[in-house]
């Protein structure tokens, strides 16, 4: 395997990481920001999953929109939970 | 010291206030001053000139406190808010709060900076791998 091979594989297991970490957090503390950052890695996991896959796997075929998407979802997701959840966390 | 140092020292229904209602020692301001005058029904502009604060700012204020049950809104425009606990336990908080306030300021303003920036210390702490606890014992 190549170097960048080591290097999206690297990428996916310390987002996939961070992800887990953020979630146990959320379930523990159940501070709503946790979950969305938690989602939020979970889906530049996959982005790098689907990197991996593009680069390595399937050279041939062109899935720049495809693994863009979980990105494009993951930090929407983040925004939403940033400005909504924390703007309407006062009572 | 930490911020949480002198928590010991706030009765219990004044720190579940601070939690639940009070996020800056502004807004405590704010609540303090319209209980001090709770004869009277106040403006978001009168409470901003009085209190030398910026009236959209008060306005919010106002709302919250009032969504939290510790204001009263009249019908009128502008709205007129007055100081108006709606349960004797939460105007019992709001007295042990304000007497907090004056004989143990350090610990009430600890307090609420300590609420503000607990979301930033939780997503810090998610990436600790073990609990402080642990760390502590080991």
């Amino acid at each position: 395997m190549t170097m960048a091979g080591v290097v999206y594989i690297l990428c996916a297991a310390t987002s996939l990481t961070c992800a887990a970490l953020l979630l146990r957090a959320f379930r523990r503390s159940g501070a709503r920001l946790l979950l969305w950052s938690g989602i939020c890695f979970g889906c530049l996991a996959l982005n790098n999953v689907l990197l991996f896959v593009d680069m390595r796997l399937l050279p041939t075929i062109d899935l720049f929109v495809l693994r863009n998407v979980p990105t494009l979802v993951g930090i929407a997701l983040l925004l939403y939970g940033m400005i909504w959840e924390e703007g309407g966390a006062r009572r | 010291m930490s911020a949480g140092d002198g928590d010991a020292s706030l009765s219990r229904e004044a720190l579940v206030l601070v939690d639940q209602c009070i996020d800056s020692v502004l807004l405590l301001e704010v609540l303090l001053f319209l209980r001090s005058e709770s004869e009277k029904e106040w403006s978001a502009a009168e409470v901003s000139t009085c209190l030398s604060v910026e009236k959209n700012w008060v306005q919010k204020q106002l709302v919250d406190l009032q969504n939290c049950g510790l204001l009263t809104a009249g019908t009128t425009k502008p709205v007129r808010y007055r100081y108006a606990p709606a349960t004797p336990a939460l105007a019992g908080a709001v007295e042990s709060l304000a007497t907090a306030y004056k004989v143990r300021r350090v610990a009430v303003i600890n307090r609420i900076m300590d609420r503000s920036t607990a979301h930033l210390r939780s997503f810090a702490d998610a990436f600790r791998l073990r609990d402080r606890d642990e760390e502590g014992a080991s």
